[in-house]
């Protein structure tokens, strides 16, 4: 830090849309308060309205690690970037380097950063209306908007089973998401945009949350609205307008998973 | 005199005692919080202008404090903590020392009538056992404190990182309230340059975690009635307060009651803690408005100097 760096604010790109959950989702809460007779692992909630949420914190982590892992190591890709190696261990950790476009897009860790912001910005993603509506009404969910799937673990030896249970948002639940991204002057939006477009499509390939082994957590994304408040606009207190259709078309053909929802 | 509402559209962490520890939120925003990410976001738009700006900035702005639809929130004067109470009220001692937070009327009434405790109606106007108000109907909790787990997850075995989980706890307003501050500006241009960054910075998040969505908000205009700036004679401070050495005249401590609050933290994007700093709390009456002042809390690796906002913001006692 023996200079320093004064980087201008360009604008702010908003992206929002809608994740499906394909399969159960497990996004775990708090245990803390478990009624008698509940799941044992419970799924986050929203305190206020008592409604499953996806934490912005756990899309956010899930796409940068996925993303760090398909680079591999940051020493090998200063471009891009990666994982960082613990040294002597075989632990590989998130990205130190703030100079490679990872760590600009997901920031590295405050003793290593070089003044700049982070860019992204991923949101709690919430509950449709619609879908909130679907499960409240559903007949059959377990515990309020949700389900809880027993599973069983069998003794090798003595075949003695060993339930246990967990709470999930059921297949066919969409939520409302929103990533923001910060542009400075001097950055390439489509660089940044086309990370974020990688690491969605990652995820899809992947899963959100737990026990993605066992099939839960495969989610779908369809990105609805890409618009962008500039810093003139911010001057004059006008609100974000639709970027062109270059940007949008990044997001328009997500590949798709081709799991049928309920599944 | 402007009033500022921010609704909060996400839940928000905002670190009461600055070492890390995130098990604990505090559910409102001290003023040199306030300034401080006020002028972390001026320095991203106009860069050229900070290094002057973070000295003497062009605004002197109170801590957020909450509100309710119309019902504004002013924090209890420390004057007002002693009250005396007829024999057969004794027992609610515990429950009217607790509230910290009085709707603008019986804020007034706090200032001047000892009696000002027998109005609150312990039942059904107070709200969260700290929150007291005699004219708007409370709901049952105007925020909420969440406390979720979080993990790190190993790149290569894809699997929970040892012992690096932790507690992360949030605040969530109810949607009909938030938390609202009061700003006094040197001029119009640095007002509308104010409320620009004030909208970045709503997008961009206050607190801690802001990469997670926490802390954006939305901000409107608000009408605060009957608050005057205190110039001279006793004044109640609705801001953290360092005094300036020139406040600090014979005698300045007269007649007054206060709190004192330690303040530290970290500086942003270095990992270095700032100096720990002791300020007056905001509730603290004196016999006449501090000017207070801007603290340099450098520390010396770093280039750039750190300040931190301890410039008081007086209104009228009564």
């Amino acid at each position: 830090m023996s200079e320093q760096i004064n980087p201008k604010l360009k604008s702010k790109i908003f992206i929002k849309g809608t994740i499906t959950a394909l399969t159960g989702l497990h996004i775990g809460g708090n245990s803390i308060g478990m009624a008698i007779g509940g799941a044992d692992k419970v799924v986050v909630r929203n305190p206020l309205t008592n409604e499953p949420y996806i934490p912005g914190s756990s899309l956010r982590g899930k796409m940068r690690s996925l993303l760090e892992r398909a680079r591999g190591d940051e020493k090998h890709n200063p471009m891009e970037g990666g994982f960082s190696l613990k040294e002597g261990k075989l632990e590989a950790q998130a990205g130190i380097n703030p100079e490679t476009l990872l760590g600009k897009l997901f920031g590295v860790s405050a003793d290593k950063n070089n003044g700049q912001p982070t860019r992204l910005m991923v949101r709690d993603a919430h509950l449709t209306p619609a879908s909130k509506n679907q499960l409240e009404n559903a007949p059959n969910t377990d515990m309020p908007m949700t389900e809880v799937k027993t599973e069983v673990n069998i003794d090798r030896i003595t075949s003695a089973a060993n339930p246990r249970q967990f709470e999930r948002v059921p297949a066919g639940a969409e939520f409302a998401f929103e990533l923001v991204l910060t542009l400075l002057e001097g950055d390439d939006e489509s660089q940044f945009l086309n990370l974020i477009r990688e690491g969605l499509e990652l995820v899809q390939h992947d899963s959100l949350g737990g026990h993605g082994s066992r099939g839960y957590g495969a989610v779908e994304f369809s990105v609805q609205t890409l618009q962008e408040r500039t810093m003139p606009q911010y001057q004059k207190g006008e609100p974000a307008a639709d970027v062109n259709e270059k940007l949008m078309a990044l997001f328009s053909n997500l590949q798709a998973q081709n799991v049928a929802v309920g599944a | 005199m402007h009033c500022y509402r921010l609704t909060f559209t996400a839940p928000f962490h905002v670190d009461s005692r600055g070492n890390a520890f995130y098990e604990e939120s505090s559910s409102f925003i001290h003023s040199d919080t306030l300034s401080a990410a006020m002028l972390a976001t001026w320095a991203l738009i106009w860069p050229e202008q900070i290094a002057l700006h973070a000295q003497n900035p062009t605004f002197r702005i109170s801590s957020a404090f909450p509100f309710y639809r119309d019902c504004y929130f002013l924090p209890r004067a420390a004057s007002s903590q002693a009250i005396r109470l007829p024999s057969e009220k004794l027992k609610q001692a515990k429950k009217l020392k607790k509230i910290q937070w009085l709707d603008s009327k019986l804020w007034h009434t706090s200032l001047t009538n000892p009696n000002w405790a027998d109005a609150i109606d312990l039942k059904n106007g107070v709200c969260q056992g700290v929150l007291a108000s005699q004219t708007t109907t409370l709901p049952e909790k105007l925020w909420l404190e969440e406390d979720r787990p979080r993990l790190a997850i190993d790149r290569n075995s894809n699997q929970a990182a040892d012992s690096q989980i932790f507690n992360f706890s949030r605040i969530w307003f109810d949607k009909n309230g938030g938390l609202y501050f009061l700003a006094v500006f040197n001029d119009e241009t640095s007002r509308q340059q104010f409320e620009t960054a004030l909208s970045v910075l709503g997008d961009s998040g206050i607190g801690a975690d802001r990469t997670s969505g926490n802390g954006c908000f939305s901000w409107s205009k608000g009408q605060m009635p009957g608050l005057q700036l205190a110039e001279q004679g006793q004044a109640v401070a609705l801001s953290l307060v360092n005094p300036d050495p020139g406040d600090c005249q014979t005698g300045w401590l007269d007649g007054a009651a206060y709190k004192l609050v330690s303040r530290g933290g970290w500086i942003g994007g270095s990992g270095i803690r700032k100096n720990r700093l002791r300020m007056f709390a905001e509730g603290s009456v004196f016999a006449r408005p501090l000017q207070g002042r801007m603290v340099n809390v450098s520390v010396d690796q770093l280039p750039q100097k750190v300040y931190r906002d301890g410039r008081g913001f007086f209104v009228k006692a009564g």
